[in-house]
């Protein structure tokens, strides 16, 4: 079965971004999850990845990871194809909206499988596995099954092994979801020291101050289209000449305005007029 | 220049090391594992009886290989004829070995959720290999000590030690080929239960045919046939050859040296089956959902959160509600009928709970050669079926309300709902089901059978109540006992049933009302229980003793449902999160 047109890495080259996507669509059966999407997200930038429930930003951050296939498209990951999987799981670091962990092992555990299976040497992890635990608070129950861990507790732990074996880019879906004030300012002092030492963050989540905080560009995704994308103050001042001022605004309005059209385009004389 | 990020770049390293990972895989896999098997007193207590049973079948074993040892090298017996059957024994259980392994990865071992959704962290073929490498340590866990049991044993007897090296061997080679052979191909078959459309819509009732259709085989003995069919002809087959291997050297066996090679040698289909269990853990894993289908442990994982995301629930949309439920709720109000359709609703869509209102009858299925054998229905099938219908009642819909509500339960809690409605409605949705079926099922057995016309319709007159009696009593014994959290029915299934001791209780009471009316009926039962008394005790029991007991006993079981309905109100409305459990 022949791949999707360019997915298995023999269209374009990449010209060497972190992240960068061309065309990038995900179908299913008759659903469009994510269309002819277009990044390019140079080295060390942060970049805050918005959208309204459904809209196909997961979709997107599973494309980038390679967990899911592409309908078209292209996509690399640090110059590397997503198809090339083995290859683009080495530059990558993931945490997904429920992080990946085995609620029977303890959180030390976890963390030191993660990092043997991503070729940390054992003494470069734990010693980074102990500092992570202290920066999160966790060090204290790094012993106890996870299964005894809150909600904020497993959050972290999924947020130190997607960045353990400080890869170039990573992608954290929601990460201060469920954290409270203290860990929230800890993660983002994190996904700052990340971006620090050149590492690409793709930042998903719905809380805008967050990302108005950290965010170089903005990019607003709905109904699986990419609607706004720039700079938040670029973003704002355009959008100051309206009636926004703030993120939220901008993200409501740009996103309102996509679905009025969608709605228009969807009426009898639209239909009529295609 | 951008800064190193100290991840090694060349594939070389990982390809040396990617064994070393599978290890790793493996192992955790392992001590997830023995985590969850010692997670709660009833899983170790389960774990220490399948010890002890195994302990006893490997001294009973190992008595038999020293006694068979010593006759052979007393020269008493020669099994040389009988090798061929030897092979064929130990190809059949290689075949089952290969079978386990296939439904186990079939089932959770081969899952999205095994991997602990850490794909994007290493190679597919890393995850996959240790999965099925911690499946040939399980298996090993499990019988390579009775083997070497068996084969020190047997060296004693026959008076040489090579036998505990081959047979430790091959148990060795045994557990590796047959999970190397099943645990691919468990992939694969669970990619078409869960990734094929026609199949996933339709792999309930599939499940429920196959299992059924076990159930048959194992009762009409059929199954024993194909097995004894097949080990004649598994004997020539080179999984027959492990035999050779088991036995070579050993003195009075004509055993075949090259046979015992190419046993050997068959560990080379460990390399095919890497590239195969890769393969399909690849296709697998990485393959689209199929959306609208029923619930899927590992669809959570995999499949996509946004737009397309969860199951769809076809047909009706918006605010228009089911023909029966308005038709009910003008007979018993909305809240009731909710409740009611509620009930129906998670039955239809969570059919994997009713296989345990069934159970007993995978248990009478065993019998059925028998009576169909013995030329009619016995007179004691009719009370029998009405006994297993109304345990059915109560496993479907009463005996566990609390727990069926899952996370809704604070909010129908605080939904304004009274304990008489709540507890109703359940007793409701099961009698409305079950009144028929408990005048059907054993009213057609009783007229087969040779009953007499007064107690078919004693008998067709009592069902509704016995039913009713049986869902008020089960609806309290449910409400005091509820459980919450899921079972897993299949490898991908799982589903909240209730708990051990609802089960345990509702079927007591069932089963001691019905002993308890036997006695008070039959004059014949109580003499036989009270000469069994007789002997137990240091008196004498008459059998008007007997019957006293068991009349008051019967007007106890016989109040309880009254007792038990009372309770359940009560208990719905002062129940918190903390007191259910929840």
């Amino acid at each position: 079965m022949p791949s999707p047109a360019g997915t298995d890495g023999t269209g374009p080259a990449s010209s060497g971004l972190a992240i960068e996507t061309d065309g990038l669509t995900k179908r299913y059966g008759d659903v469009d999850a994510v269309v002819d999407l277009d990044l390019a997200i140079d080295h060390g930038q942060i970049y805050g990845f918005l959208g309204p429930n459904g809209s196909g930003k997961t979709t997107t951050m599973r494309l980038l990871t390679t967990l899911l296939t592409p309908s078209s498209g292209q996509a690399w990951i640090d110059g590397v194809p997503v198809s090339d999987r083995p290859r683009a799981i080495q530059r990558l670091g993931y945490l997904p909206e429920e992080p990946p962990i085995f609620d029977e092992l303890t959180g030390r555990e976890q963390l030191r499988y993660v990092a043997d299976l991503s070729d940390v040497p054992a003494a470069v992890a734990d010693e980074r596995i102990q500092d992570y635990l202290e920066r999160f608070d966790l060090a204290e129950d790094a012993d106890r099954r996870i299964e005894s861990y809150s909600k904020g507790m497993r959050q972290k732990l999924g947020i130190v092994q997607a960045v353990l074996d400080e890869p170039p880019v990573v992608l954290l879906d929601e990460p201060t979801s469920g954290l409270d004030p203290r860990a929230a300012r800890a993660v983002k002092d994190l996904i700052g020291d990340l971006a620090d030492r050149e590492t690409t963050i793709f930042l998903s989540t719905h809380i805008l101050p967050v990302v108005d905080e950290l965010a170089d560009v903005v990019g607003v995704l709905s109904d699986g289209r990419m609607v706004a994308e720039d700079d938040p103050v670029e973003l704002k001042s355009r959008a100051e000449a309206g009636t926004s001022s703030t993120l939220e605004d901008v993200f409501l309005d740009v996103t309102a305005t996509h679905e009025e059209a969608g709605e228009e385009s969807d009426t009898p004389e639209a239909a009529a007029g295609r | 220049m951008r800064p190193d990020h100290g991840r090694p770049d060349g594939e070389s390293t990982r390809r040396g090391h990617w064994i070393g990972k599978s290890a790793t895989v493996a192992r955790v896999q392992l001590r997830r594992i023995l985590r969850q098997q010692v997670a709660s007193p009833w899983k170790i207590l389960i774990l220490v009886f399948l010890f002890g049973l195994f302990g006893l079948f490997t001294l009973g074993g190992a008595w038999l290989a020293y006694t068979l040892g010593g006759a052979l090298a007393a020269g008493e017996l020669n099994v040389s004829g009988q090798l061929d059957l030897v092979r064929g024994g130990v190809a059949t259980v290689w075949v089952g070995l290969t079978g386990m392994a296939t439904v186990r990865a079939a089932g959770s071992r081969g899952s999205h959720e095994a991997t602990g959704g850490l794909l994007w962290v290493t190679e597919t073929r890393v995850i996959a290999t240790g999965l099925a490498l911690a499946e040939v340590v399980g298996v090993l866990l499990w019988i390579l000590l009775p083997a070497i049991a068996l084969s020190v044993a047997f060296a004693l007897g026959v008076g040489s030690p090579i036998p505990v090296a081959t047979v430790g061997l091959t148990t060795l080679l045994v557990a590796t080929t047959s999970v190397a052979v099943g645990y691919p191909l468990g992939v694969g078959v669970r990619h078409v239960l869960t990734r094929f459309p026609f199949v996933k819509r339709y792999r309930t009732a599939l499940v429920v045919l196959g299992f059924l259709a076990y159930f048959g085989a194992i009762s009409t003995g059929l199954l024993n046939q194909v097995v004894a069919a097949l080990v004649r002809p598994l004997s020539l087959t080179p999984m027959g050859w492990f035999a050779d291997l088991a036995l070579l050297g050993t003195p009075g066996i004509d055993t075949s040296p090259l046979r015992a090679v190419v046993a050997v040698a068959m560990l080379a289909v460990v390399v095919p089956s890497v590239i195969a269990t890769t393969r399909v853990a690849n296709r697998h894993w990485f393959a689209d959902p199929v959306l609208g289908g029923s619930g899927d442990d590992e669809e959570e994982a995999s499949q996509p959160a946004d737009r397309v995301g969860g199951p769809r629930t076809a047909g009706r949309t918006g605010t228009s509600r089911p023909r029966f439920e308005r038709f009910l709720a003008r007979w018993t109000g909305r809240p009731t009928a909710t409740l009611v359709t509620g009930a129906y609703r998670r039955a239809y869509r969570a059919p994997a709970k009713l296989l345990y209102a069934a159970m007993p009858l995978f248990f009478l299925i065993g019998y059925v050669p028998d009576i169909l054998g013995g030329g009619g229905i016995p007179p004691f099938a009719p009370v029998l079926l009405l006994l297993i219908v109304t345990w059915g009642a109560g496993v479907a819909f009463v005996l566990n309300p609390l727990g069926d509500q899952g996370n809704v339960l604070p909010a129908t809690i605080l939904s304004g709902v009274s304990g008489r409605t709540f507890v109703g409605a359940h007793v409701l949705a099961s009698l409305l089901l079950v009144v028929p079926l408990g005048i059907i099922v054993p009213g057609a057995a009783a007229v087969a059978s040779p009953l007499d016309p007064a107690a078919t319709l004693l008998l067709l007159a009592a069902s509704p109540l016995v039913v009713t009696m049986g869902c008020l009593t089960g609806v309290g014994i449910g409400m005091a006992a509820p459980r919450f959290s899921s079972v897993r029915v299949s490898g991908s299934t799982q589903v909240v049933v209730p708990s051990k001791v609802a089960f345990a209780g509702y079927s007591v009471y069932l089963v001691a009302t019905a002993v308890a009316g036997l006695l008070v009926a039959r004059e014949g039962a109580r003499e036989v229980v009270a000469l069994l008394l007789t002997a137990l005790v240091p008196v004498s029991v008459p059998a008007r003793a007997v019957l006293a007991i068991a009349g008051v006993l019967l007007v106890v079981l016989l109040a309880t449902p009254i007792a038990s309905y009372r309770y359940a109100v009560r208990r719905f409305e002062t129940v918190t999160l903390e007191s259910a459990g929840a």
